[in-house]
């Protein structure tokens, strides 16, 4: 016997909506079907008519989150169209900013894991941690996200120098409190039973279903566009790619957290040897061609195709962000799972749609009642970390000791 | 891997079937006929380890366009498979069974531009809204929002 549960279409965990079609067998998860579309906001045709120069405004609203990586990815795909380097200066401001979105992106991701998992003091401490990036970002550009600050050859506006020892001072506070955080995960036998082993992506399902970013990584696949196809200044500063073999839940949130650590290494690099010189390439004309163009955004590898008619609009534009390919490997990490893992599966990859306000509903097929809100959903998985902490005779809360 | 060395790779395995456009050596277009767009796809998934990235359609005058975006963990080549099917009945085999990543995209292309993808398990609608009808694809290049939205009478 088994019974459909539609989840959403506004998904129970990140305010976003989405509408996935579990099927069950008591508490097994034996299929998966996600519905979506009820965002979809049509920048692809809407890019034909708009200038190249208006694309970049249009490209931040693609995602809140990620809205440097987007302008970023399609700079690259017009300069590679256009076959020009950005000067070096440029190519430091994008690294720094681009790493900076990544910092913020991942310690949010830690916050909504923590809460879900039941621990909402990781919740509100690593929001608490990322404020100070967003501070620097808006210091820095002008504004805390959408920092309009990309054109087809550089960058618009310069950075200000002299916000750069408050930028290391907040750096090395965030090393230690990432550090803090990534012991706690690690001591912690109840975060162990809840994540190891669930939600598992084995490297042959990830390389089928051609998965990216931090949910590729976690699973044993070496790829990073930041080394692959190296941009701005990562061939001038020290950093390492991290790749872990397991697959689970507690893989993907090691490998985001080490790669925080990385990101501060990265910036701190960046803003020591902040080299001096012009900001843009100027470009007079865009000639008819194709170029295609890559970034390794918070989430994976973002690409973006563009396809010139000579004129100032392009023939067409293509995006894909990383949820895209990341999304469909659920059928590959949910299917056997339980019922109560599938809300911290869901989560692990950081499913991006775009921001919405918060419902979901599980009805009964019979009654058309509605038996669980999303709110219980996510209620369910904490109660089990609870119940956990219980049996092995720890705290509800995870122990936290920050050393400052 | 660079271009040339990808290029070489294919025109080896596919002789006389292929056509390689203006390439950098980081980027690499090729063109396949329909009938061989499977074994190209099979050959640059499972032989030379690639990763479909993202495909892309769109109308040219020759017909509907179709191209595949293969990325290659740890070497910067693109390499993008080109394909070209008719416009009165645009129609590719699915390449689904043979790499899970293209579950999603094809139904995206079949929403917006229309092509049939053969062999797909699940052509249903993934992106396209509730209120527009299946025979309407809005990335083709008749589509006019104007007139479709006075037609739905909220313009």
């Amino acid at each position: 016997m088994s019974t459909v549960i539609p989840i959403g279409p506004f998904h129970p965990l990140q305010d976003e909506p989405a509408n996935f079609l579990l099927t069950v067998e008591g508490e097994k998860v034996i299929n998966i079907e996600a519905n979506l579309g009820y965002i979809h906001k049509g920048h692809e045709l809407l890019g034909q008519s708009k200038t190249y120069d208006q694309i970049f405004i249009q490209t931040e609203r693609i995602c809140g989150i990620c809205s440097i990586s987007h302008t970023v990815c399609f700079a690259h795909a017009v300069e590679d169209l256009l076959g020009i380097q950005v000067p070096k200066r440029a190519a430091y401001i994008r690294t720094i900013l681009g790493e900076l979105e990544r910092c913020h992106s991942h310690l949010l991701w830690v916050g909504l894991a923590g809460h879900f998992l039941g621990y909402n003091t990781v919740f509100m401490w690593a929001w608490k941690y990322r404020e100070p990036v967003l501070d620097i970002l808006e210091a820095l550009t002008g504004n805390r996200r959408t920092a309009s600050i990309m054109k087809v050859g550089g960058v618009r506006r310069d950075l200000n120098e002299d916000h750069f020892p408050w930028v290391l001072e907040v750096m090395s506070t965030i090393r230690g409190q990432t550090e803090m955080l990534l012991n706690a995960v690690n001591d912690d036998p109840v975060i162990h039973s809840r994540t190891k082993n669930v939600g598992v992506l084995t490297y042959e399902a990830a390389t089928d279903w051609c998965v990216v970013g931090p949910t590729a990584r976690a699973s044993g696949v070496d790829t990073d566009i930041r080394r692959d196809e190296p941009y701005g200044a990562y061939e001038e500063v020290d950093w390492k790619v991290i790749v872990l073999k397991d697959g689970d839940v507690f893989a993907k949130a090691a490998v985001r957290l080490l790669e925080i650590l990385e990101s501060v290494k990265i910036v701190e690099q960046c803003v020591k040897q902040f080299p001096k010189g012009p900001i843009v390439t100027e470009v007079k004309h865009i000639p008819v061609g194709e170029g295609i163009g890559r970034y390794e955004a918070p989430r994976g590898e973002d690409i973006h195709y563009v396809r010139s008619n000579g004129t100032n609009m392009p023939e067409r534009w293509k995006v894909r962000a990383p949820s895209y390919v990341n999304i469909p490997s659920f059928h590959a990490s949910c299917i056997g799972g339980s019922i109560s893992d599938v809300t911290i599966t869901l989560a692990s990859c950081d499913p991006c749609y775009s921001c919405t306000e918060r419902m979901a509903a599980v009805v009964s097929p019979d009654s058309r009642k509605i038996l669980y809100s999303g709110a219980d959903l996510v209620r369910m998985g904490q109660e089990k970390t609870r119940a956990i902490a219980r049996e092995l005779g720890r705290p509800p809360e995870l122990n936290l000791k920050l050393n400052l | 891997m660079t271009a040339r060395e990808m290029m070489f790779c294919l025109a080896e395995t596919f002789p006389e079937k292929l056509r390689f456009e203006a390439a950098s050596d980081k980027r690499l277009y090729v063109r396949v006929q329909p009938e061989d767009l499977c074994r190209v796809i099979r050959y640059v998934f499972e032989e030379r380890k690639g990763r479909l990235s993202t495909a892309t359609g769109i109308e040219t005058r020759e017909g509907i366009e179709v191209m595949y975006h293969f990325s290659f963990n740890g070497c910067p080549l693109i390499t993008t498979i080109k394909v070209t099917t008719p416009k009165y009945m645009p129609e590719l085999d699915s390449v689904q069974d043979i790499l899970k990543g293209a579950y999603w995209i094809e139904r995206e292309i079949h929403d917006f531009l229309g092509v049939v993808f053969k062999g797909h398990p699940k052509l249903e609608r993934l992106f396209k809204a509730r209120n527009i009808p299946e025979n309407i694809y809005p990335l083709r290049k008749d589509f006019d929002l104007k007139t479709f939205k006075e037609q739905k009478g909220d313009a």
